[in-house]
């Protein structure tokens, strides 16, 4: 009779028959324009850019390599070149506050022109201004007001001095001012001859003096408001010259930019500054004795005239879409850049740079998610700028208010962007679980799936999906017994015999590679032999690790017996994943029972080495345990559980079924075959539950029996609900048909047990007994015992006390 | 011309005079630049009046401080200090501007008045070279307001003197190697006279590659004279010393009057 849980070679991996393949090659197929097996995703992201309404930007999630961001190219293009290309902006100088430059909208492609305008009038200008002020009548204006001006300083000095004369003093210079000196026959009287004059002599020029020194101070203090006056009379002039000689000038521009009223305002403040700063515009001065070499540079600073041209969409088509790398604050934000002028750091107006969000502004934004929140701030400043719908370009140290240096405060910027984030699927659950604003900024979630049903339909589009990148990448034509192994391995990587793998990336590199393999055997076709060499290559490239762990098994490093029986000792199965390469390997899992209160032990987590998943696992072992045996009375046992020669953490439940088999055994001395393996996770109620990575463990603990030659009787004992997912390697399924190796699928602990030991487990009875030899009978005995030593003891312990 | 200049080393001092209602350090500056022109030595000179150290020991008197009108006691002994302090100052700037430009200069320290010191040592040196002098303080507005475009021009005044030719030649130089225009104003009583220094000066202009602009206008008194003159808007004015038509009041009262520089050739 055969055996019920050992699996056929059927059920031990889906083979795609070529029959079904209706090509030769993929030549013969069409281009597949659809994306593939993300229908649901698909309509998300259709959703997320179509709808326009707050909060609806969109989180693309999935893991890496399903081609999210090629899909989100596809749309967004579409979509984008059928909408309006935004407007230009621009940041101008703010004529009354220099620190809050001002940003001018205009339609697509006049923020270019206004900034070659703005050139090309401070090029007038330059030209137009100092015309003007030379102009001969001009200067004879000037030369007058100057004239006048030093008539009356003159005067006033030569009028002090005669009236000082009259009264027999002199007004004389001194190396730091003047002073008022009392003369007798043109010499200056020193205090000798002073003292020589009457007493009343000497009265007279006392006054004198003391009268003239007010007069001479008053004088002097006079002269910086006379100087003043001369200057603002010299610079009305100047603007009035001014402003009737660049009327012209800007009357036209004014003309060209009518429809634009905040262009025409600007235009208002620029008139008023160039006639304020008319002496700007004229060539360098020179210091005072600049005709003998004295030459000191000066030059006019007229950067508050240019346009930065912020956002310039001239050659845009349709809405921008933006993908950006390097999402950093100011990346994303903009920044106002400095520059170096002797020694000190200055920034302006026109050292201000976009950011993303002002190049994808009235478009589309994508970012990827953890970038973003890698950024020093760029998630704080991403969420602030969609939240207040407006983008305010501020240095870091200013948003933070570390610093308070006088720095340029732009106008901010009407924000219109649907931001688009790609990550993970850990990523969004953290977000919409830990920041209050996701949810109300991120509406939209476009999930994509990492496979799609093996259908025959499925089948078909994969083939024309293989056809479609061989076309697009210049790949040989892959023959149907190719694309049928490509969609074997897509089922392998997809875990699942039922299923096809949607991760483009791994099946792109399975394609380009198989077609180097191809190449290298100057094939003109890719065939089922070239992607096998293709996968068996990248698997060889990975599995250095593998080889090495295998390696220490066969020389007995790690002990694992793959024949004979022994109590309490059981094979069980882990994963070790690479990253790009995972791999089985057996472990040894030991039990000791002895005589106590019910205390399990998981030695993993008593030293920490065990995780809260594999913790879980064994308190239902416990808890099995008690509910199968200890109805009526306590468990009396104390218990062991460890991971042989495991020196890392472990974690997950997949080890329970061997780790409960193992302890029965433990508890009822009966061995268990060393040549078989076991992996599933058990319930309280002993049913046998799937893990993951069943194919790698299958193969981990085939290829150590291989390796020692196998015997016809080692074997893997797995969960039945895991059957679907078997995707084994060719030679396994080979072995399996040879009957060298055997596969059994166990729905309980109980069927699990007996193939291990080759003991029935044994059902409990109306009589509430085990049959006799069962292994449940032999445990519950062993635990009947145990509670009979135990009321022993505790019984001698009460009389010792009486 | 500089180097036809040195060549014949026609010039081989500069003397430049300073008091205190000269600009003194832009002054000297100016002056160490003309000597590099011109290869010739620098002879600077400070005056002291010493009629103000008199005046200092006067209790009464006090100094008004040019631009605050800030009120301040003096004494002889603060006032020889300030001299001194000017005098080392310009020393300083003199030695310090001539070792970097590679010319040889002396610096002397003297009493009495410029105009009359300087036009006793007309005799000692080629070239005098005057400062801004003002006994007003400066009432030129901000040099940002001035018409920048307009190049100051550098203007001589030629007559029948020989020293004229020298001003000449000197004007010629400074205006080619500062690319400036080249004003010349002729001086004589008659016309004949006149004409006859027109005529030179076309000739020599045209040999050269300035900008010349001939003023052959006789002059009738001092004033017309600083008025035409003023008028130019130059930067650099030379003469003869032994112009027959300016003896030394009337230079003094020129170089007192014109807002420029002055070099007496």
């Amino acid at each position: 009779m055969a055996d019920p849980n050992r699996l056929s070679s059927s059920q031990l991996r889906w083979t795609c028959g070529t029959e079904h393949l209706a090509f030769d090659t993929t030549d013969d197929l069409q281009d597949l324009e659809q994306i593939l097996g993300q229908a649901r995703a698909l309509d998300a992201v259709q959703f997320g850019i179509s709808i326009r309404r707050d909060g609806y930007n969109m989180f693309v999630l999935g893991p890496p390599g399903l081609g999210k961001r090629s899909t989100l190219n596809h749309f967004l293009t579409m979509k984008a070149s059928c909408e309006a290309t935004p407007d230009d902006w621009v940041y101008v100088n703010n004529f009354e506050q220099s620190h809050k430059p001002l940003a001018l909208r205009l339609p697509q492609s006049r923020g270019a022109q206004l900034q070659r305008d703005m050139a090309g009038l401070v090029d007038e200008l330059k030209t137009t201004i100092p015309l003007t002020l030379e102009m001969e009548e001009h200067q004879n204006r000037i030369q007058e007001i100057e004239q006048e001006a030093k008539q009356r300083h003159n005067l006033a000095f030569k009028e002090l001095a005669e009236r000082a004369l009259e009264r027999g003093i002199q007004l004389v210079r001194t190396p730091a001012g003047y002073a008022m000196a009392p003369i007798r026959e043109g010499e200056v009287l020193g205090p000798d001859e002073f003292e020589k004059l009457t007493s009343e002599e000497r009265a007279r020029i006392e006054e004198a003096v003391k009268d003239l020194q007010e007069e001479l101070r008053e004088l002097v203090e006079r002269v910086p408001r006379w100087r003043m006056e001369t200057r603002e009379r010299i610079k009305q002039l100047n603007q009035q010259a001014t402003k009737a000689a660049i009327g012209h000038l800007l009357a036209r521009r004014r003309q060209e930019y009518i429809d634009l009223p905040a262009v025409l305002e600007y235009f208002d403040a620029l008139e008023r500054d160039v006639v304020e700063h008319s002496e700007d515009f004229q060539p360098q001065e020179e210091n005072p004795g600049a005709v003998l070499g004295l030459q000191v540079a000066h030059e006019p600073e007229f950067h508050r005239y240019q346009v930065n041209l912020l956002v310039d969409n001239s050659d845009t088509r349709g809405a921008p879409v933006v993908f950006e790398n390097h999402p950093s604050y100011q990346n994303l934000m903009g920044r106002a850049e400095h520059e170096s002028r002797m020694g000190t750091l200055v920034t302006q107006f026109t050292l201000i740079k976009p950011g993303a969000l002002h190049r994808a502004n009235g478009g589309y934004l994508v970012l990827d998610a953890l970038k973003v929140l890698q950024q020093p701030y760029a998630w704080e400043g991403l969420k602030r700028a969609l939240n207040t719908k407006e983008l305010r370009i501020e240095s870091l140290g200013d948003a933070l208010s570390l610093i308070s240096t006088v720095s340029l405060e732009p106008q901010p910027i009407p924000l219109k962007v649907k931001v688009i984030l790609v990550g993970d699927r850990m990523l969004y659950y953290t977000l919409y679980q830990y920041d209050r604003d996701f949810a109300e900024l991120f509406k939209v979630a476009a999930d994509f799936d990492e496979q799609m049903d093996r259908t025959p339909e499925n089948c078909e589009l994969y083939a024309r999906y293989i056809a479609t990148m061989a076309r697009q990448e210049g790949y040989r034509a892959f023959d149907r017994s190719a694309v049928a192994r490509v969609m074997e391995q897509s089922a392998r990587l997809a875990g699942d015999s039922e299923k096809l793998s949607t991760s483009m990336q791994s099946i792109a590199n399975l394609l380009r590679e198989s077609d180097y393999w191809a190449s290298t055997q100057q094939a003109k076709i890719v065939s089922r032999a070239h992607v096998d060499l293709a996968i068996s290559k990248q698997v060889y490239r990975a599995n250095r690790v593998r080889c090495q762990v295998h390696e220490q098994i066969a020389r007995g490093t790690v002990m694992i017996d793959t024949q004979g029986e022994s109590v309490g000792q059981v094979n069980g199965l882990s994963v070790i994943d690479m990253g790009n390469f995972s791999f089985g390997q057996p472990s040894r899992i030991t039990a000791t029972v002895r005589l106590g209160k019910g205390e399990l032990i998981d030695i993993e987590r008593e030293v920490d080495l065990g995780g809260a998943i594999h913790s879980k696992g064994v308190l239902i072992l416990s808890s099995f345990l008690a509910t199968r045996f200890a109805q009526t009375r306590p468990l009396s046992l104390a218990a062991s559980l460890v991971f042989e020669q495991s020196y890392g953490r472990v974690d997950g439940d997949s080890a329970s079924v061997a780790e409960l088999s193992v302890l029965l055994s433990a508890l009822s001395n009966l061995p268990i075959k060393q040549s078989l393996a076991v992996t599933g996770s058990v319930n309280q109620r002993g049913q046998v539950q799937p893990i993951g990575g069943v194919n790698d463990k299958i193969e981990g603990f085939y290829d150590v029996c291989f390796a020692r030659g196998l015997t016809g009787d080692q074997g893997v004992v797995i969960p039945r609900s895991n059957v679907k997912h078997l995707m084994l390697r060719q030679d396994v399924v080979d072995a399996v048909v040879e009957e060298r190796f055997h596969l059994y699928a166990v729905e309980t602990v109980d069927e699990a047990i007996s193939l291990l030991t080759g003991v029935p487990a044994g059902e409990l009875n109306e009589a509430g007994e085990y049959p006799a030899g069962t292994v449940n009978q032999r445990v519950a005995a062993r635990l009947e015992e145990l509670f009979d030593i135990r009321r022993q003891l505790s019984l001698h312990s009460k009389e010792d006390k009486s | 011309m500089t180097s036809q200049l040195s060549k014949r080393r026609t010039i081989r001092s500069v003397l430049v005079a300073i008091d205190d209602a000269s600009a003194g350090p832009e002054t000297m500056e100016a002056a160490v630049n003309l000597a590099v022109d011109l290869e010739a030595e620098l002879q600077g000179l400070y005056l002291e009046d010493v009629s103000l150290l008199r005046m200092a020991e006067l209790p009464f008197v006090n100094e008004i401080a040019t631009g605050s009108g800030a009120v301040r006691q003096i004494d002889a002994e603060s006032m020889r200090k300030a001299m001194q302090q000017k005098a080392d100052q310009l020393r300083q700037a003199m030695f310090h501007r001539a070792e970097s430009a590679q010319i040889h200069c002396t610096f002397t320290v003297a009493s009495g008045r410029v105009l009359q010191r300087v036009l006793l040592a007309t005799s000692e040196t080629d070239v005098v070279f005057f400062g801004c002098r003002s006994h007003a303080p400066s009432v030129r507005p901000p040099t940002s307001l001035r018409p920048r475009g307009a190049i100051r021009p550098v203007l001589v005044m030629i007559d029948t003197s020989p020293h004229s030719r020298r001003a000449w030649e000197i004007a010629e130089a400074v205006a080619q190697k500062h690319l400036r225009p080249l004003v010349i104003l002729l001086l004589a009583f008659d016309r004949v006279t006149l004409r006859q220094l027109t005529r030179d000066a076309m000739e020599r202009s045209q040999a050269t590659r300035l900008q010349v602009t001939l003023l052959p206008q006789p002059i009738t008194n001092l004033p017309s004279l600083i008025q035409t003159v003023r008028k130019q808007r130059p930067e650099l004015v030379l003469l003869s010393r032994e112009c027959p038509l300016l003896d030394d009041e009337a230079i003094e009262s020129l170089v007192d009057q014109l807002d420029c520089f002055t070099v007496l050739a």
